[in-house]
């Protein structure tokens, strides 16, 4: 009885769960960030930008639901590279996943600080920051249906502002419209080239929400809630970042919009409208912080499954009694996000979060490759089928590798940068941790669950 | 007093709060896993 009152406490998600975690995560890049895009390819050069990402984005998550809905455990991207890459792939995958949301989450943290600030010359940025990273620290640490029913709710609101916005602007009649696409949209200045260099902004729209893998131990009925919670998800964002694109080029001014900060809160402040530009301050804030809450939520999961296998120290798996999380991995977190908040250097935080991305993003189509090898349709049974496969995976290397290049015209030193850094990371797990691999235990659960792999 | 340093104030107040919650908490958990 006792334990199927703890199953009952830990599997409590449902597709709004997984809809408010992968949305969460990713509806800030709607608030800010996306607008750089402007900036390197015009007008024109960003919406394809979005779109071109967005397929990247349908082939991951066709991808990674497929996979995480046969998964033994937790992890997301970390499991499935141990299970059909082996140790080092899994401990690169794993830290790029740790790194790529515990940047993201102190670039959120940075946004709140800054918004607030805003607001009056006499506010500080930093007992914010620290604030909000606390407040979301404290909320994982209880348990994730509280924080993801909090995410929820606070996602919903930020959506819901940006509707708003949409509806403000009389868009559907063009009498009273305020949309003035033709004449303040520039095309596509920079020709092929720009577009090449703004498809790293594009990413913004969609990033983080593969994540929605790392609660499917977690869920009542993973087949479901994934699939359901995550591809709803997914149109969600791709709904809100046209709108957005559309809203904000037909109210600013294309060379404004390409260097503006809260380029959504620009566009209502455009309106003339008070309760418009009321509604998208708190949507900016709102945004930020549900961001954060997912970024602790799935950092915090990946970070104890390395330790659980024995790939970090183990002593951070441990979970927590009563609130039944991984809390160590939680509180160990929480450093390493503020003092990445603390260096208030945003750009570079993002940069790196999405060239780990990316990485993750090819390792991940290099393992549906190999999965669908290992485990050919009918041999195991699967929650969910990613049609036109061999395709998305095609894509996502093709569309992943053009992105990389264009982060390269603009952030290369950054780049060699990241490289080395996970090239001195892997000779250091090599060389001190592989020894002490529980290489038995490390496979068993899989093997325990599919059986030997046809290769 | 100034307003805007109160909200300064009350939001390192608010941290540190949250901190000792969680340092606690973390402690307590700790020393029943020893035990």
């Amino acid at each position: 009885m006792d334990k199927e009152k703890e199953q009952l406490h830990t599997n409590q998600l449902g597709p709004i769960h997984i809809w408010a975690l992968g949305v969460g995560i990713v509806l800030v890049g709607e608030f800010m960030g996306w607008n750089f895009a402007v900036a390197r390819g015009g007008s024109i050069g960003a919406i394809l930008a979005i779109w071109t990402m967005a397929i990247m984005y349908i082939s991951i998550v066709m991808m990674t639901t497929e996979m995480a809905s046969v998964m033994p455990e937790a992890g997301g991207q970390y499991t499935m590279a141990k299970y059909i890459l082996g140790p080092l792939a899994a401990f690169n995958v794993g830290l790029m996943v740790v790194l790529e949301y515990a940047m993201l989450e102190a670039a959120d943290a940075v946004v709140v600080g800054d918004i607030i600030k805003s607001l009056h010359p006499g506010l500080s940025a930093i007992p914010f920051i620290v604030l909000s990273l606390l407040f979301l620290t404290f909320m994982n640490y209880r348990g994730a249906y509280a924080t993801l029913t909090l995410n929820f709710v606070i996602t919903a609101v930020a959506f819901a502002s940006v509707i708003l916005l949409l509806f403000s602007t009389n868009f559907y009649d063009p009498a009273r419209t305020l949309i003035k696409l033709k004449s303040l949209t520039n095309g596509l200045p920079y020709g092929p080239l720009g577009v090449l260099a703004s498809m790293q902004f594009g990413i913004w729209f969609f990033l983080g929400i593969e994540g929605t893998a790392m609660a499917a131990t977690e869920c009542r009925s993973a087949d479901r809630a994934l699939p359901v919670g995550t591809i709803v998800g997914l149109l969600t964002l791709l709904i809100g970042g046209t709108v957005t694109w559309f809203v904000c080029s037909g109210l600013i001014e294309a060379g404004k919009l390409g260097s503006s900060v809260y380029p959504l809160y620009d566009a209502a402040l455009a309106t003339g409208k008070l309760y418009v530009a009321v509604a998208l301050f708190v949507g900016t804030t709102l945004s930020c912080l549900a961001s954060a809450n997912g970024c602790i939520n799935d950092a915090s999961r990946a970070w104890s499954a390395l330790s659980r296998d024995t790939i970090m120290p183990n002593v951070f798996a441990a979970e927590h009694p009563k609130f039944k999380t991984p809390y160590r991995s939680i509180l160990f977190l929480l450093p390493i996000s503020l003092a990445f908040a603390f260096t208030g250097l945003l750009d570079q935080i993002v940069t790196f979060s999405i060239f780990s991305a990316l990485l993750v993003y090819i390792m991940t189509a290099v393992m549906m490759l190999r999965f669908r090898k290992m485990y050919p349709l009918g041999t195991i049974k699967r929650g969910y089928i990613a049609p036109l496969h061999p395709l998305p995976a095609v894509v996502t290397i093709v569309l992943a590798c053009v992105a990389l290049a264009g982060m390269f015209l603009t952030y290369s030193f950054n780049m060699l940068s990241g490289v080395l850094f996970y090239a001195l990371a892997s000779c250091w797990f090599v060389k001190r941790r592989f020894k002490f691999l529980d290489q038995k235990g490390f496979l068993r659960a899989g093997v325990e669950k599919w059986g030997a792999s046809k290769i | 007093m100034d307003v805007w340093k109160l909200a300064n104030y009350a939001a390192w107040l608010l941290s540190a709060v949250i901190a000792i919650y969680l340092l606690r908490d973390f402690i307590k958990t700790e020393r029943s896993h020893r035990d």
